[in-house]
């Protein structure tokens, strides 16, 4: 094998473009491993690692692109570094379409734009967003980083001028039939949901869809909002908006736990409001709820299905927790009696952060608190996110694991090495993942997982262990991937596959509980 | 707030700065998208940082 770097001089691409063609090189004949990005420190660092770099490399520019390979001689890197070359040119779109280097120079030709996507790092992702608002586009900001006093000022201008800001720090929104950022596609149908919670609102439409009803639009409204500084603007917006629609019949909120103050503000709209609001405020006192005349849930599932119930002036009763957990029995019966006598935790690796949060609230009846680099106190959170210990929920998607990467529905890769990690401790006896979909998302999260499933379940059977492995599939026949094949290959890698992350939790849940049961 | 905002109900015609990606899926729904070519401002703010650098070495 030689080492090769190839510096193309003055050519910009981000990251998670590169990284997504660079996959594809990888996998030529001859290839041992490749590094592409600009030329920046950090870049530059990654590739030194690796391994990868050569002077020629050290000395590119943060506006040239490096293309550094590991391969079995000159001429594999030669035809590498081509088939790059034409992979980019192939992505860059039609010839002849017109490029625009600022909103500026675009805006003097095309004048009919209505949203703006953002995805810029944070340090320049609101000068951009202002300038889109002040040219009147809703704005869709993916950007995480943004400092709080300029998410208050787009968001007061935006609501000021009549304009939608979603974020920042918003991962999806689906409007009028359109998946925006990374979002799953569902049928359009009576449900309107706003949300300060991405893998939330993202779980809450699939349900919605896999129960045969529909969405007319998601608005993710960013993390943030509903804070006591930014005061629920985007959400308030958002239901007023929801309210006029002619679409909508039933509207659902959905946040991580909001402010006091912001939640009160929230909940005197909500009891003006002509439709009926189900509220599901995770890990949140449901009084203000009611007291407003909303419908309070805590859990995605039976949020979906109230929402669909109400869209048909229904009345709905959530299945007792009880029955629930009777129905999942039998299979939980079946998994903790194959268990070795060590085998008792439960680990959680999840991508999606509050379906990790939905996990930690549906087990805690049965399991009590979980240790976490989420938790829902202080005593419970992990000094060290990189060590499990106990019954643990691990968002791979916390900066610790992403640092430098993609986020993670776009790259979930910093889940397999902790999948290892897990399966090889003889304390493990459960391991819970989310599989999520969606346009913009991994091609292929389940192929993605599945040989280190299959070799890690093996290793554990040679060992005696039995090692369960249970996952949902937040996403709906709709979305790019094939939904049905990636269930397939999980299932046939020996996977628990579940309906939704609720119904997973539990069957995990009542796992270990017969776990303690037994070794008690 | 004016009362005019209409996204809801009308085709989404968008434009995209940062991630290509993102800009891919909008296409991928047949939304007209125009991408930006977008770059990092070259000097932006630096010679502030050299200066704190600076500072703290000496």
């Amino acid at each position: 094998m030689v080492i090769k770097n190839f510096v193309e001089k003055e050519k910009y691409y981000d990251s998670v473009f590169l990284m997504r063609l660079a996959g594809k090189i990888a996998a030529m004949e001859g290839v041992g491993n490749i590094s592409v990005g600009m030329g920046t420190p950090l870049n530059k660092d990654t590739m030194q690692d690796l391994g990868l770099l050569l002077p020629e490399g050290e000395a590119a520019s943060p506006n040239d692109l490096i293309i550094a390979l590991k391969v079995a001689d000159d001429q594999t890197a030669k035809k590498a570094r081509e088939a790059f070359l034409e992979l980019l040119t192939a992505q860059e779109g039609p010839k002849g379409e017109k490029k625009y280097r600022s909103l500026d120079s675009m805006s003097r030709i095309v004048k009919d734009r209505n949203l703006a996507v953002i995805s810029l790092a944070g340090r320049y992702a609101a000068a951009e967003a202002m300038k889109a608002l002040k040219m009147g586009m809703n704005v869709f900001m993916f950007s995480d980083n943004v400092p709080l006093e300029e998410e208050i000022e787009l968001k007061t201008y935006a609501h000021e001028h009549g304009l939608l800001m979603m974020g920042p720090d918003c991962g999806l929104s689906f409007i009028g039939g359109t998946a925006i950022g990374l979002c799953s596609k569902v049928r359009r149908g009576p449900v309107g949901i706003a949300a300060a919670s991405g893998s939330g609102m993202q779980e809450v439409m699939n349900i919605i869809h896999k129960l045969g009803s529909g969405v007319s639009h998601a608005i993710g409204v960013g993390g943030r909002d509903l804070r006591a500084e930014v005061g629920g603007i985007t959400m308030l917006q958002s239901i007023d908006l929801l309210e006029k629609d002619p679409d909508t019949a039933v509207i659902v909120l959905i946040s991580k736990p909001p402010a006091r103050e912001t939640a009160e503000k929230i909940f005197a709209r909500v009891r003006q409001c002509k439709k009926p609001v189900v509220a599901q405020f995770i890990n949140s006192d449901s009084a203000l709820a009611h007291e407003a005349g909303a419908y309070a849930s805590d859990s995605f599932e039976n949020t979906a299905r109230l929402a669909i119930a109400l869209s048909k002036g229904e009345v709905y009763t959530p299945e007792r927790e009880e029955n629930a957990f009777v129905r999942l029995l039998p299979l939980a019966r079946e998994e903790a009696g194959k268990m070795l006598e060590s085998q008792k935790y439960l680990r959680g690796l999840y991508c999606g952060g509050s379906l990790a949060e939905e996990t930690l609230t549906l087990a805690y009846d049965r399991l009590g608190p979980i240790y976490g680099n989420i938790a829902f106190s202080d005593e419970y959170m992990l000094d060290d996110p990189f060590h499990s210990k106990g019954d643990c929920m691990i968002d791979i998607g916390a900066e610790a694991f992403t640092a430098g990467k993609p986020h993670v529905a776009i790259d979930p890769s910093p889940r397999i090495d902790r999948f290892v990690q897990e399966a090889r401790d003889p304390e493990t006896a459960v391991i819970l993942m989310d599989m999520l979909l969606g346009y913009a998302l991994c091609e292929d999260p389940a192929g993605m997982m599945k040989q280190v499933i299959i070799e890690e379940k093996a290793r554990a059977k040679a060992e005696g262990r039995h090692l369960t492995v249970i996952a949902s599939i937040c996403g709906s026949d709709l979305d790019p991937q094939d939904m049905t094949a990636q269930e397939q290959i999980l299932k046939d890698a020996g996977v628990i596959v579940l309906s939704n992350n609720g119904e997973a939790s539990r069957l995990a849940a009542l796992i270990i509980q017969l776990r303690r049961e037994m070794l008690s | 707030m004016t009362e005019t905002n209409i996204i809801l109900n009308t085709p989404i015609k968008a434009v995209n700065i940062g991630l290509s990606l993102l800009g891919d899926a909008l296409k991928q729904q047949e939304i007209e998208t125009v991408q930006i070519d977008w770059r990092p401002p070259k000097d932006v703010n630096l010679a502030p940082r050299i200066q704190e650098i600076l500072s703290k070495l000496e």
